[in-house]
């Protein structure tokens, strides 16, 4: 069944039956995903292509549009607009999908439905989960969802991308920049020394070379270093001042617009404070998450072990050694997809094959990428065959990197989105 | 009616022999998904080419050369990792399919 938004908005109590009833009677397969993202819309998609008529798969979003987080930075340095950016899910109703914009509010696991904001249920026979993150806004004293507006993360993109960007275009030189990153693990490991690379960039070419950004680090090493730290010394020496923990003794909290740590206070003309972070909520709520605050998985399917009608893919997912990347999501995205429709449909379940590959610019045109092959070993998710950039790669090198990220946008997104 | 699910009717109907082969091709629909995160079907790609329009042989020699260290790139030569012969060829036919079909 197709159902269009007219009939969503105007189906209110009514929706959960409908949705419900034609699967149950033509003994179609229901499949809900939560969240719309690298994971959620891949995952919506695949389930279509492979399972064809015999399941019904419903996409729930709160919002009609989605901002990708990766190529945000491109963003920041004036390489793509937001508009660039931002995709509808438009294409995957024609495809049979059933776009639900709606929020989910909770997961009723006894019951088997999701319960959106307006008290509509909507039932399934498995559900994926990929709500990415959320702040851990707690696990930093002194900071909250409104200080974030005054020291903007932009670690989901959206207003606060423009915000940072808008931020950066107004520093006059010799102003200063302060970046905040958490400790491991969280979103896209490599991105806050992308955008670090790339705001460096944009205040070297724009007659700003005065100014200097400070990143006061949660750990001690970081994604790809070597390869930042020789492109900062090379590209804008002198310019981004890293300091780990050893250094400033550990971030202990923000106050009145300054970061504390256990050797002084920083203050800047400008700061972003990139928190903490945990699952989603709806995942944390559901009780799919551990104590860590991040949704345990098996390592050969995604399963929950907390509900075997539950798959957890994406930044949410606790799996092994996969980063938290688009990479990532859309790849666990697809072995969720068979895992499901093996369970529904008595398909067989092929054997694992997960990857990544995160691309990161330390320049316009220059890129590094770090990545493997993943695959399950004593229960875990573990890494084979990864491979990292070289820092005395030849120039070439880095322009094909940079090309393929692009590529590899274009790709994804037409992966997620149709 | 979905690539997974053809091959469930078409295995429901040869129990025996069937099985094996179903649980290849299966094993080859999910493995042509994940080409997805990076490869388009049909259209532009400069540094990683679109699959659909490649050719089967191409598409086979290439995976085959990454597999095998041949041809040096650190992404594929991951991604074609331990890929037997036969699965290949099959992910070479069932990609090309994919971009006759235009999916």
């Amino acid at each position: 069944m197709i159902l269009d938004r007219r009939s969503v908005l105007a189906g209110g109590a009514l929706l959960g039956t409908m949705l419900a009833a034609p699967a149950l009677a033509k003994g179609v397969a229901r499949v809900v995903v939560l969240g719309g993202g690298a994971g959620g819309a891949s995952a919506a998609r695949a389930l279509k292509r492979l399972g064809g008529d015999r399941v019904a798969v419903t996409l729930i979003d709160q919002s009609a549009t989605y901002t990708t987080c990766f190529f945000s930075n491109w963003v920041i340095a004036g390489l793509r607009s937001v508009d660039d950016i931002r995709h509808g899910y438009d294409r995957l109703a024609a495809e049979g999908v059933s776009f639900v914009p709606a929020r989910a509010e909770a997961i009723d696991r006894d019951e088997g439905t999701v319960v959106l904001s307006d008290k509509t249920r909507i039932a399934y026979d498995r559900l994926v989960v990929s709500p990415g993150i959320s702040f851990d806004y707690a696990g930093l004293p002194g900071f909250s969802e409104a200080a974030s507006e005054a020291m903007p993360h932009a670690w989901k993109a959206g207003p606060q991308t423009v915000e940072l960007k808008r931020r950066l275009d107004a520093l006059e030189d010799g102003q200063s920049i302060l970046m905040v990153v958490p400790g491991n693990p969280y979103r896209c490991p490599p991105g806050p020394y992308e955008r670090a690379s790339l705001m460096a960039h944009v205040l070297a070419t724009t007659g700003r070379k005065r100014s200097r950004i400070t990143i006061l680090d949660a750990k001690e090493k970081f994604s790809k270093q070597a390869l930042f730290m020789d492109a900062w010394e090379r590209l804008t020496p002198g310019m981004i001042e890293w300091l780990p923990p050893s250094v400033h003794g550990g971030i202990t909290g923000i106050e009145e617009g300054k970061v504390l740590t256990g050797l002084d206070d920083f203050a800047a003309d400008f700061t972003s404070v990139i928190p903490p972070q945990k699952a989603g909520v709806i995942a944390l709520s559901a009780g799919l998450a551990d104590e860590s605050g991040w949704c345990p998985v098996a390592a050969d399917s995604l399963r929950s072990p907390k509900d075997e009608r539950i798959f957890v893919i994406g930044d949410a997912s606790a799996a092994g050694e996969m980063p938290k990347s688009a990479t990532s999501a859309n790849s666990q995205a697809k072995l969720a997809a068979v895992q499901i429709l093996a369970d529904l449909l008595d398909v067989p379940r092929p054997a694992p094959r997960l990857f990544n590959t995160c691309w990161s610019l330390v320049a316009p045109g220059n890129a590094v990428k770090v990545g493997a092959l993943y695959r399950p070993r004593d229960g875990k998710i573990a890494a084979e065959h990864a491979f990292v950039s070289e820092p005395a790669e030849p120039p070439a090198a880095r322009e094909r990197s940079a090309v393929e990220a692009e590529d590899w946008y274009r790709a994804i997104t037409a992966d997620m989105f149709g | 009616m979905g690539w997974l699910v053809r091959l469930a009717v078409a295995g429901s109907m040869v129990p025996l022999g069937g099985l094996h082969a179903r649980s290849a091709e299966a094993g080859i629909s999910y493995l042509a998904e994940t080409c997805r995160g990076c490869h388009m079907v049909s259209g532009q790609g400069s540094a990683m080419p679109a699959l659909g329009e490649l050719g089967r042989e191409r598409i086979a020699d290439m995976l085959a050369d990454y597999r095998d260290g041949r041809r040096s790139h650190p992404v594929m030569n991951a991604v074609a990792a331990d890929l037997d012969d036969a699965t290949v060829a099959a992910l070479a036919d069932y990609i090309t399919a994919q971009g006759k079909a235009g999916r």
